[in-house]
């Protein structure tokens, strides 16, 4: 029947309107979903300063160590794992962020504390990722066994996402008083999904027993806009941070060796040997005991005298007077301004240092001498200061390629996402984001039982695989099987015939290995209960999960 | 609808005085809604009964229904800055963005659609088909509805479960209340054509 028809159903009661009536609800749900923040007045006004604060983020991200690899959650091929992208948010303020799946999330203000529990302020990295179809669960190594009861099941997922939060290379934790509310789109519109949450510490996925499933907006939320294409989302380099610019480590670590560099330069330049004057014997000239480590450029010289320039306006007599302290500060070119003083009385003679002829050569020796140690001096530490400066400025445009390119990538995004919303009507599924973590819209189901066999697991050549992990999947179903190989056999290898099945493995020398659809369904012929299943093993040194997933066409 | 300026009084401190369109109170207080959502409260409090009724009409969980409402006006909401008063009541507007809704949510879940009879509808029902009431020839009728397309059941039940006027059924559909007229009759054809053949 095309029609269920109902007669005479009771009508709503005044009472079920008016329990149902909730304006200030609505209201609350309309500014978590309002249009997406780029639209905004406010991201305009704020999205040139979002972007400068992106690209020196970028700039600083490269190069960072990454963390220690987290055992429980391990990507079958580690460079391929599923990408996190990065939001800037300011803890301060509401921000509501889309997602390039058309995902929307919404941060209200105070929504991070630190790991102590002390509320947090200022710039915050959001990073994020979702997970959608059996690749994606595949790639992201992320377990999907639930035990009920001692029951094992896996997880048939109606979508999952990862959040987490940083600052300053640190990691935060969620305010609970003021979740973040997570509209993640979701492929299939079915109610039966409940929502999980990853404990990594537990090692399990807690039940949260709440329903997700939002209903779908009939009326697209945004319209395209091609003028709409700058956006604080960028790609964020696996394991790395966001961190402030004056304690990121990369771009400072360059920045100091450059500084470090021309310091020593202009140090060395101030070391610069003088060339000693010979004595006009005409002239007055006086003896001063100069300190050698202040003047390096006159008691490298002995006995050198200050012989008076402006002779016409030299006191002779001040030579008669018992001066208590004399200041000498260096002129440009080859002259002293030389101070005198006792008590308030205080006289002033420019001079210019000198040699008496007979100890002219010794001092042209001793010249000669350090100016060639300067020069040499000199000219490697330029040589230095350019190589620092080199090395900064190859190191500054590396990280500007990489940053344009994530830039590119996550317009592409945004522009995918555009075209998604003027074609199809989303499914949301809402999350509260309580703690951060993995949050999944799961549904629990047996592995299939149809039939049991011995599976023999080999090359296409034959040979026995020995593999690291064995994964079944069903066209018609998002979940992904495991099973626990042991030397090139599994036993108790269930699955149904009459599906499309498929295999995903790794082997354990890190190969892809696969069994497609149509090979399957030629091997699954048992016999005395022995199943040989034949994969095709993909030797590549795969950089990205959409690498691989070319392989895994279902 | 453009506003004009007149000036009335030549005098410093120059007093304008504007003279526009008269907008029903509906238009007035969507106006008021999209400078500012929380003034949405208006509309929702005048519109929210019926609309949950015109839902339930179409659904069989009063909860599914309830939700649904809420929905509805989120989505108009939402979509409230592209909404241009046309005459039409406000009313109109929310019903389209329902019944949208409402076929989506069937055709995402892949349940049957539910209609919602009464006996009063369905003795309406056979006297325009001119139909003597007897429990076969009405089974007849129901069997006759399931031949029907969505489009056509939503244009039936606003006229003879829910009783609307052909010119409010015309408003909600977007179209002209003769065409709507037309459709109707057509479709009580359509009906006895496959009740007699049974």
């Amino acid at each position: 029947m095309k029609y269920r028809i109902n007669r005479n159903q009771p009508p709503l009661t005044d009472a079920d309107l008016s329990s149902a009536r909730d304006f200030h609800k609505l209201l609350h749900t309309y500014r978590a979903v309002k249009v997406p923040f780029y639209r905004t007045g406010r991201f305009f006004a704020g999205s040139s300063a979002v972007i400068v604060a992106t690209a020196v983020s970028l700039v600083m991200l490269f190069g960072r160590d990454k963390p220690a690899p987290k055992s429980y959650i391990a990507p079958p091929v580690a460079q391929a794992d599923i990408t996190r992208d990065s939001f800037i948010v300011d803890a301060d303020s509401v921000t509501d962020l889309t997602y390039s799946s058309g995902s929307r999330l919404h941060v209200p203000a105070g929504a991070f504390r630190t790991a102590e529990g002390q509320d947090v302020s200022g710039k915050v990295t959001l990073r994020y990722r979702e997970f959608h179809d059996q690749k994606d669960i595949f790639l992201s190594g992320i377990p999907m066994v639930y035990d009920s009861a001692g029951q094992q099941y896996v997880f048939e997922s109606a979508g999952m996402m990862e959040i987490t939060a940083w600052q300053n290379g640190k990691e935060l934790a969620a305010n609970p008083e003021k979740p973040i509310e997570v509209q993640m789109v979701s492929n299939t519109a079915e109610d039966r999904y409940n929502t999980y949450f990853l404990d990594t510490t537990e090692k399990r996925w807690v039940n949260l027993n709440k329903t997700n499933l939002m209903a779908v907006p009939a009326v697209p939320v945004v319209a395209a806009d091609s003028t709409v294409v700058a956006t604080r989302i960028y790609r964020d380099m696996e394991g790395e941070e966001e961190s402030d610019v004056t304690t990121n480590p990369t771009l400072q670590q360059s920045q100091q060796e450059l500084k470090k560099a021309s310091t020593a330069v202009r140090e060395i330049e101030k070391e610069k040997p003088m060339p000693i004057a010979k004595a006009d014997k005409a002239k007055t000239k006086f003896h001063i005991v100069v300190d050698a480590n202040e003047f390096p450029e006159i008691a490298m010289y002995q006995n050198v005298r200050f012989q008076v320039k402006d002779e016409l306006n030299f006191d002779k007599n001040s030579a008669k007077t018992e001066w208590e302290d004399v200041r000498l500060k260096k002129l440009n070119g080859i002259d002293y301004q030389i101070e005198f003083v006792k008590g308030n009385r205080k006289m002033e003679v420019v001079a210019t240092p000198v040699v008496e002829d007979k100890d002219l050569a010794a001092a042209q020796k001793i010249y000669d001498s350090k100016f060639a140690l300067y020069q040499s001096q000199l000219t490697s530490r330029k040589e230095a200061e350019e190589k620092a400066r080199q090395e900064y400025l190859a190191k500054a445009k590396d990280m500007q390629a990489k940053m344009d390119k994530a830039m590119a990538e996550a317009e592409a995004r945004e522009r995918q996402y555009q075209a998604t919303l003027n074609k199809t009507q989303l499914v949301y599924r809402t999350l509260s984001v309580y703690r951060f973590g993995t949050y999944n819209c799961d549904s629990p189901v047996s592995w299939p039982r149809e039939t049991s066999v011995v599976a023999s697991l080999e090359s296409e050549s034959g040979e026995k695989l020995d593999l690291a992990c064995l994964n079944l999947i069903e066209k018609d179903r998002n979940a992904v099987f495991p099973y626990a190989p042991i030397k090139g056999e599994c036993r108790d290898f269930r699955f149904n015939p009459s599906k499309d099945n498929v295999l995903w493995a790794m082997t354990m020398d890190n190969k892809l290995a696969v069994v497609d659809m149509h090979s399957f369904k030629e091997q699954q012929a048992a016999q005395q209960g022995r199943v040989k299943f034949r994969f095709k093993l993909i030797d590549k040194d795969f950089k990205t999960a959409d690498e691989v997933k070319k392989y895994l066409e279902i | 609808m453009q506003a004009t300026t007149r000036q009335i009084t030549p005098m410093p401190g120059t007093i304008e005085e504007t003279t526009a369109p008269q907008l029903s109170a509906d238009d007035q207080m969507v106006l008021a809604a999209k400078a500012d959502r929380s003034q949405f409260a208006a509309l929702y409090t005048n519109y929210h009964d019926q609309l949950a009724r015109f839902i339930y009409q179409r659904m069989s969980s009063r909860e599914e229904a309830l939700d649904m409402t809420q929905q509805v006006f989120l989505q108009a909401m939402i979509a409230l800055d592209r909404y241009e008063p046309r005459g039409f009541p406000f009313s109109s507007w929310l019903y389209r963005i329902a019944l949208n809704e409402i076929n989506s949510r069937y055709r995402k879940t892949k349940n049957q659609r539910t209609i919602n009879i009464d006996d009063a509808g369905m003795v309406g029902m056979m006297d325009e088909l001119q139909e003597s009431y007897s429990e076969e020839r009405e089974e007849l009728l129901l069997t006759a509805m399931q031949h029907l397309e969505e489009d056509e059941v939503q244009v039936l039940e606003m006229r003879f479960f829910e009783k609307r006027p052909f010119k409010e059924i015309a408003e909600i559909r977007d179209s002209n209340e003769s065409a709507v007229k037309m459709k109707v009759y057509r479709l009580l054809e359509k009906l006895k054509g496959i009740m007699d053949k049974k």
